[in-house]
């Protein structure tokens, strides 16, 4: 059964599918995209942070480096360094016994320790790995899935093909779209991706990653 | 009263210790060396030299490591290049710094920026010898066998929130810095070695422009 939402700008376009009568969908699953790290992977990118509001203008790079941690369970290390080896931030998430996730700050530049930034670079990472999302609602539009899950503040949304089957992005919208994500060469689908683009529309910010090692540096 | 006292002296003792680097001694005749240190730098002009880079991360017993080329000269010009595994460039040349990724070129002014300026210094600093008198750090002087160690101690406090301090290790024989370490207040640390060091060769200057 089929029918039309519009709840928001953003949903006034999609048609709600029901979650339990998927048709083709069947196949697709965000979870399907969900990086899976081996004990003690760690993956390497380099990447640039460009915004910039009215005048101000700002440019960091730098690498930024994956790490799931050894024995421990979908434990995960995120740190942005500079060139030079100054770290920006040190983020960690770890599955709490409940099964919920939790989140520490390890360290951030005092220029960056702001609790809007925190919360932004933490949910674009948590999306890139498919961390700790809530019950999905399901949306379509021609052959994309929209997968809808619950963020803080607004939504994200998964957008699927189903042919060729494959994720298109990740949307994060309240009325309207905040930001994009943009992934490129998943290969296989669980991996992590070649490179990363994430485009804030709102906050006029985009983040640029494009790996280069798998964490030797060499 | 007595497990105070104790407690305090233990303390103090402990405090003592960890300012003093492990298998260095604090060098007596503080002015002898640094009459050293001006004599050998004062013949250098120019330097050139390959480097390694280690990012060592405190809680995840990991390094991230990168490798370049130095280059400084005479009096206040360097150029960090790094090769592999990304290209990056920095120049310092007098009051600018041009900062080089894959994406985007910046130019700073460092009169505009203290915190530039002060890494400029320092760079400029540790070639040129005259790093007691940078105003921005408390100096320390130790030694060993083998090398000369200055510790840099940052007193501003915005200069205390990036580096908890910076060690500059010291060729013994020709005083040549072999090595940087540049450690943060998290406990993460960046070591850079050098090797290969080449001196007063003739450099392009086109190696220092800096726009």
């Amino acid at each position: 059964m089929l029918g039309f939402a519009a709840c928001s700008p953003y949903e006034k376009a999609l048609i709600s599918v029901p979650l339990n009568g998927r048709e083709d969908t069947r196949s697709l699953d965000p979870y399907l995209y969900k990086p899976q790290f081996k004990d003690g992977e760690k993956q390497l990118y380099r990447c640039q942070f460009d915004g910039g509001f009215l005048f101000k203008k700002f440019h960091l790079s730098g690498l930024l480096f994956f790490k799931e941690m050894d024995n421990v369970g979908e434990q995960q290390r995120v740190v942005f360094a500079n060139e030079m080896g100054l770290t920006f931030f040190d983020f960690g998430w770890q599955i709490k016994a409940d099964g919920s996730d939790s989140f520490t700050v390890y360290s951030i530049l005092p220029k960056l320790n702001k609790p809007a930034v925190i919360k932004t670079l933490r949910k674009d990472i948590e999306l890139v790995l498919l961390r700790d999302l809530g019950e999905f609602s399901l949306y379509r539009k021609g052959n994309i899935v929209y997968y809808k899950a619950p963020l803080e503040k607004g939504f994200a949304y998964f957008l699927l093909q189903t042919s060729p089957a494959g994720l298109k992005q990740i949307d994060i919208a309240g009325k309207r779209r905040v930001a994009s994500i943009f992934q490129f060469g998943k290969s296989p689908e669980n991996a992590m991706p070649d490179s990363i683009s994430i485009v804030h529309t709102k906050a006029h910010f985009t983040i640029n990653a494009k790996r280069i090692s798998n964490g030797d540096g060499e | 009263m007595n497990r105070l006292l104790f407690c305090i002296t233990f303390l103090l003792l402990a405090l003592k210790g960890a300012a003093q680097p492990k298998g260095y001694l604090p060098i007596q005749n503080l002015s002898e060396f640094q009459q050293k240190l001006s004599k050998a730098t004062a013949s250098l002009k120019s330097l050139q030299s390959s480097f390694v880079q280690t990012k060592h991360l405190s809680l995840l017993a990991d390094k991230i490591v990168s490798k370049g080329q130095f280059y400084y000269q005479k009096a206040d010009k360097v150029r960090i290049e790094y090769q592999a595994p990304f290209q990056y460039l920095m120049v310092m040349n007098s009051d600018a710094i041009f900062v080089r990724d894959e994406h985007k070129s910046t130019r700073i002014n460092t009169k505009s920026s203290k915190m530039m300026q002060s890494v400029n210094r320092i760079m400029v600093d540790c070639m040129t010898g005259s790093v007691f008198s940078n105003p921005d750090f408390k100096v320390r002087a130790f030694s060993n066998a083998g090398k000369d160690l200055l510790l840099l101690t940052p007193l501003s406090k915005d200069l205390q929130r990036l580096y908890a301090s910076i060690e500059v290790y010291l060729d013994k024989s020709d005083l040549d810095v072999n090595a940087l370490h540049l450690k943060e207040p998290n406990g993460d640390y960046t070591e850079m070695v050098f090797s290969g060091t080449k001196h007063n060769l003739a450099l392009n200057e086109a190696l220092f422009k800096t726009r």
